[in-house]
């Protein structure tokens, strides 16, 4: 049976949900875990949980090939519900070091394989869609999590066991996929192009670097309903966006997401910059919404775009760690709580910097090939003449 | 429902001698007493002017951008060819301008504009003019107004010369 909801795409359905269950509820997991339960890890404990989930990424993608990747994912998933699990049955501050690293360990482990699962089976010109649908699928799962848990007003022992349980959805990519080689796409670049990622990269830290110190402009203490809705509408908008760049990216090309990503991201702080308040908090984090979703759909796609099979893994390790590093090394630069206090001022240079970042976007070559496009648009074409000449016909 | 058939030529390469044969069977048809019209719609690499050496004041070009109506571009040529029937010729602009401005027209909604214009055109062919056959000289390939006119044809004739690589491109263009 074939997925029809991408129109050409002989993607099969099974594949397509393994594809999205995998990537998904890991992914749904950690952001679930990251804004819900974070404030539980001291910056050390998060600083081990980011260097952990970096440094077993890369070793994951040192090793790509070499394991049997259905017994691989089973034990990957495995260690990510288990440690989720012990969360509840050692909260003591004392195990969290520990609890942390393993947290670490069970996202890096798997993630760059999952990623590259999406690249190896999917054809260049439906890969962003497949993405922005994994997106969605991801914070759409999210969404529902955090809504029900609003609702039933969960203790923590039951909010983690629903983490864990959200984790556990990746389980049923391996009833619904084999994960053998066979039916995987060998095509698209001649060869890994490293120059274009590392332009790519550039922006995709940026980014990271920039949301990271904006996150922490917010005093999120004297905000904390603003910070709770505008999180959830940030989550809808990452959700809904993903999907629409995803089939933006397909028609048009990947860069004009990326802009467009780039571009909201600085009109959120501009928004930021014009002052503290709640009503700008909630706006802010709607809008950076918009960003997010734009940038995770595409930075799905890209290492994909510019890797072959069997470099996939080490692509995505890198997409995946630097963020890590970023994100954990961000608590501990020196002053920036200083440099914080002028708000308004922080803001405009972020956008400044975040404008920038478009420069290396714009000299990168487009990942999606011109005469796809041109072919899409051509496809396009016949079935918008298809149906207004049978409607012609129809008339006579 | 018109009585009237529109049958569109058309080839993967050029130079298969398809102006030449639809020339030739719209003028044939004609003379054995039909009425028939002949456009023009290579709008890439117009040749019907030059193969019957006649122009016109208008061009399909202008009824496509809304410029003219069908009868401002049609030539007759029945009386001059001796021919028992009718026969309309409708020319593309064999201009530079033209060809180039029709190369680089790609938007969606001009194109469908475009063609609604000319389903207009053709309606008024065979109600107006009671047209018997309306034949459609495309470009070569898969362009946007080869595909355009094939969409509107009733019968469809596919033209390539005797060649492994002809009959190959066809399969596998």
């Amino acid at each position: 049976m074939n997925f029809n909801f991408l129109g050409d795409s002989r993607f099969s359905s099974k594949r397509f949900a393994a594809a999205i269950l995998l990537t998904s509820g890991t992914l749904a997991w950690f952001f679930l875990i990251q804004f819900n339960i974070g404030n539980l890890f001291t910056n050390a404990a998060a600083l081990l949980f980011y260097v952990f989930a970096a440094v077993s990424a890369i070793a994951a993608s040192l090793i790509s090939g070499k394991v049997d990747n259905r017994i691989f994912i089973f034990c990957w998933i495995a260690l990510g519900v288990l440690s989720t699990v012990l969360l509840t049955l050692f909260p003591q501050r004392v195990f969290m070091p520990f609890l942390s690293s393993l947290l670490g360990l069970s996202l890096g482990l798997g993630l760059p394989s999952t990623m590259a699962f999406i690249a190896d089976c999917t054809f260049i010109e439906e890969r962003a869609r497949i993405s922005g649908i994994t997106i969605f699928g991801t914070f759409g799962l999210a969404i529902f999590v955090m809504i029900t848990t609003r609702i039933l007003d969960f203790g923590l022992s039951t909010l983690i066991l629903l983490f864990a349980l959200v984790r556990s959805t990746s389980f049923l990519a391996l009833v619904l996929d084999k994960f053998d080689e066979k039916n995987m796409r060998k095509e698209e670049v001649p060869r890994p192009d490293y120059k274009d990622f590392v332009s790519y990269i550039i922006p995709w830290m940026m980014f990271i670097f920039v949301s990271m110190l904006a996150w922490n402009l917010i005093p999120q203490d004297q905000y904390t309903s603003a910070v709770t809705v505008g999180q959830m509408f940030r989550f809808i908008c990452i959700a809904v966006f993903g999907f629409i760049s995803g089939f933006i990216a397909d028609r048009f090309g990947r860069k004009p997401s990326i802009i467009i990503g780039l571009i909201v991201l600085g009109v959120s702080f501009a928004i930021l910059g014009q002052g503290m308040s709640e009503s700008n908090v909630i706006v802010y984090l709607t809008t950076s919404g918009v960003a997010w979703g734009s940038f995770f759909a595409m930075y799905l796609v890209i290492p994909g775009d510019l890797s072959i099979s069997g470099s996939r893994e080490k692509f995505y390790a890198l997409i995946t760690v630097l963020p890590m590093i970023l994100l954990g090394s961000v608590p501990f630069i020196p002053g920036l709580a200083d440099f914080t206090r002028y708000s308004s001022s922080f803001s405009q240079i972020l956008s400044l910097i975040l404008f920038l970042s478009i420069i290396p976007v714009l000299r990168a070559k487009e990942t999606l090939p011109d005469i796809k496009m041109r072919e899409r648009r051509l496809k396009d074409h016949v079935e918008k003449v298809g149906k207004l000449v049978s409607k012609s016909k129809k008339k006579e | 429902m018109s009585p009237g058939k529109t049958l569109a030529f058309h080839s993967y390469k050029g130079g298969t001698g398809k102006t030449t044969l639809i020339s030739n069977l719209a003028a044939f048809f004609a003379k054995r007493g039909m009425r028939v019209c002949l456009l023009d719609f290579d709008l890439y690499a117009p040749s019907q002017s030059i193969y019957f050496r006649k122009n016109s004041r208008l061009y399909l070009n202008n009824l496509l951008n809304g410029e003219a109506e069908i009868s401002d571009v049609l030539v007759d040529l029945s009386s001059e060819l001796g021919l028992n029937g009718k026969l309309f010729l409708g020319f593309s602009s064999p201009g530079k301008e033209d060809v180039r401005d029709i190369e680089i027209k790609h938007e969606m909604k001009w194109q469908l504009a475009a063609l609604r214009r000319f389903l207009s055109a053709k309606n008024q062919l065979f109600e107006e003019y009671k047209i018997d056959y309306l034949f459609l000289d495309t470009s070569p390939g898969i362009r946007y107004w080869s595909i355009n006119t094939l969409a509107t044809a009733d019968i469809l004739f596919l033209v390539m010369k005797n060649s492994d690589m002809d009959i190959e491109v066809f399969y596998n263009p």
